[in-house]
């Protein structure tokens, strides 16, 4: 039942326009970080740069180099919209049109149908960030070609270059990570659904909460509790660009975000396997 | 098919069901009547699982529906005032996607009830293409799909034109009669609910006021038609007895508990007049409708 159910919810997923938003809007972006690349100032910049550090910009001006800043830059922002969203419809839209109800006079579970939303909507997130991925690749591959990759993240403290084979290495490895740890995205869009408000609030609510969480982490005054913010761990993607990459920070990280996905989507399953649903 | 004993619902202060009983017999068309927050809907809610009920247990085809939801409803169907698709999906997917929250169904089961509701000719088309009649069509096929034994249908003609109304009565009329399928049927159609149900229940403010077969309704309640020529002089007469209770118009008057339609003709003729009709008045259901949710009122 579980497996027919995900899959029905997958179906809907892909045959609503709006699940591909997020996927038409991060080409539209990177078509346009592109462009700005383009602009002589942007790219003097970034060979300055390169040349300051003692870095040859022919090589380390690559595709890679360009699809790490195009996600970099993009992901937390769009990223996170796009699969609130998504999360954020996926049982409060459903509630509204009445389909819900539709689906709750058969002899389904709400536990069933829940985890299969909640699966479903994980799935979206992992399909749109690595799209955003290989996208954000192909577009530098195009736009720099192949080379060796650089990183500069002065707020992770991150400064990094690699050769070309083991950067396109380092940079698969950082989306399958990106992919895990936006799931947080996921699960607070889900739990804001199954509450019984509009989607559009679930949305707004999911949104609100990830940026107030950024802004906290970015504020001086927090920065002694830094590791209880959720975005400073969803930015551990970042650190697998380090010479060495700090395996064990990762594995916290990642266990950190779980535990709190895992309470999110339990927190939203319990509500609504509690709530009146009303015509 | 259906038992419900005690159920019972408030929405914070405000009650919506105050412990009711109702039986819906296998292979009857119920008919649940009442205005609008009479408790219907939360009866139906409570029924399909979507309210949970503070008190009460419901009972469907022997199972307990709040305990073992799955089974209860395993093969039941039901169709809402204002059915709810996915307007970008055709019918046909939204028939897959409703049935297999069941089990899974064969295209050829699927067609064939889109067949049998007459939306053969559309079911490939996006539903947000379809008209109200066709997603009230759509809504009855989804419902026909888990091959139900009891089918639940909120106001299942509303905004259908008249072939449309006369389209569905006779469907369903053809499911009870044919396949002896048990209709739970919620409406504010009086005259749709005289035409189709065996049985009906009227609901006010959370409370049931009647149960029972239609067969069985208290419709004459005394009154009579009595036509005599000339016109008004057996009214006299009766009143003279003190069989005459009540008088509406010349003809229309209601007897003392006791007296007969036989009884007043038998008055009528020993005075030599001409008695022209005879005969007790039927209620309508409307009228029996009125005077049971007013009375209550009154009472």
């Amino acid at each position: 039942m579980l497996r027919r159910l995900y899959a029905n919810e997958l179906l809907k997923l892909v045959a609503r326009k709006r699940s591909h938003i997020g996927f038409g809007a991060f080409v539209a972006l990177e078509v346009a970080f592109l462009a700005l690349l383009h602009l002589p100032r942007v790219r003097a910049g970034i060979e300055k740069l390169l040349s300051r550090n003692g870095l040859p910009v022919e090589q380390y001006f690559s595709g890679t180099t360009v699809a790490v800043m195009i996600v970099a830059l993009t992901i937390l922002f769009l990223g996170a919209l796009f699969i609130a969203l998504v999360a954020g419809d996926i049982v409060a839209k459903e509630a509204e049109d009445g389909t819900l109800r539709m689906l709750l006079c058969r002899p389904v579970s709400r536990l069933e149908l829940l985890i299969a939303k909640a699966l479903a909507c994980a799935t979206y997130s992992c399909a749109l960030i690595l799209f955003i991925g290989a996208s954000a690749l192909a577009m530098g591959l195009a736009y720099r070609g192949w080379g060796s990759l650089f990183v500069f993240s002065p707020a992770e403290g991150v400064f990094a270059f690699h050769p070309p084979w083991p950067g396109l290495g380092r940079y698969l490895l950082a989306i399958a990570t990106l992919a895990l740890t936006t799931q947080t995205f996921t699960a607070v869009g889900f739990m804001f659904s199954c509450f019984n408000m509009k989607p559009a609030a679930a949305t707004i609510l999911t949104l609100a909460g990830c940026f107030i969480d950024l802004l906290l982490r970015m504020t001086p005054y927090f920065e002694s509790i830094r590791d209880w913010f959720l975005t400073q761990h969803m930015a551990v993607w970042i650190h697998l660009f380090e010479p060495h990459v700090p395996w064990a920070r990762l594995a916290e990280a990642l266990v950190f975000l779980a535990a709190w996905d895992l309470t999110f989507v339990a927190v939203g399953i319990a509500h609504f396997l509690q709530r009146d649903i009303r015509g | 098919m259906i038992e419900i004993r005690g159920l019972a619902k408030s929405y914070g202060p405000r009650l919506a069901v105050g412990g009711i009983d109702l039986v819906v017999p296998r292979g009857r068309i119920f008919g649940l009547l009442g205005h609008n927050g009479a408790g219907k809907s939360t009866t139906i809610g409570c029924l399909l699982g979507h309210l949970f009920p503070d008190q009460g247990s419901i009972r469907v085809n022997g199972t307990d529906a709040l305990a073992d939801r799955r089974l209860a409803l395993a093969r039941v169907g039901a169709i809402f005032e204002t059915p709810a698709f996915y307007e970008y999906l055709s019918g046909l997917r939204n028939l897959r996607i409703f049935a297999e929250c069941t089990a899974p169904v064969p295209d050829s089961r699927l067609l064939e009830v889109a067949r049998i509701v007459g939306l053969a000719d559309r079911i490939h088309d996006r539903v947000g293409r379809y008209s109200h009649g066709m997603r009230q069509r759509l809504a009855l096929a989804q419902a026909l799909l888990p091959d139900p034994e009891l089918l639940i249908v909120d106001e299942p003609t509303d905004g259908l034109d008249p072939e449309g109304i006369h389209e569905i009565r006779t469907l369903l009329l053809h499911l009870n009669r044919e396949h002896a399928l048990t209709i739970l049927l919620s409406s504010h159609l009086l005259s749709e609910v005289e035409l189709l149900c065996t049985d009906i229940a009227v609901m006010r403010q959370g409370r049931l006021l009647y149960s029972g077969p239609m067969s069985g309704l208290p419709r004459t309640e005394g009154w009579i038609i009595l036509k005599t020529s000339p016109a008004g002089r057996a009214n006299e007469l009766l009143r003279a007895k003190g069989w005459l209770e009540e008088q509406r118009g010349e003809d229309r008057v209601r007897l003392r508990p006791g007296i007969g339609v036989a009884d007043a003709v038998a008055v009528a003729v020993a005075a030599g007049l001409r008695v022209e009709a005879a005969h007790p008045i039927e209620m309508t259901l409307e009228e029996f409708y009125l005077q049971t949710v007013h009375g209550d009122h009154d009472a």
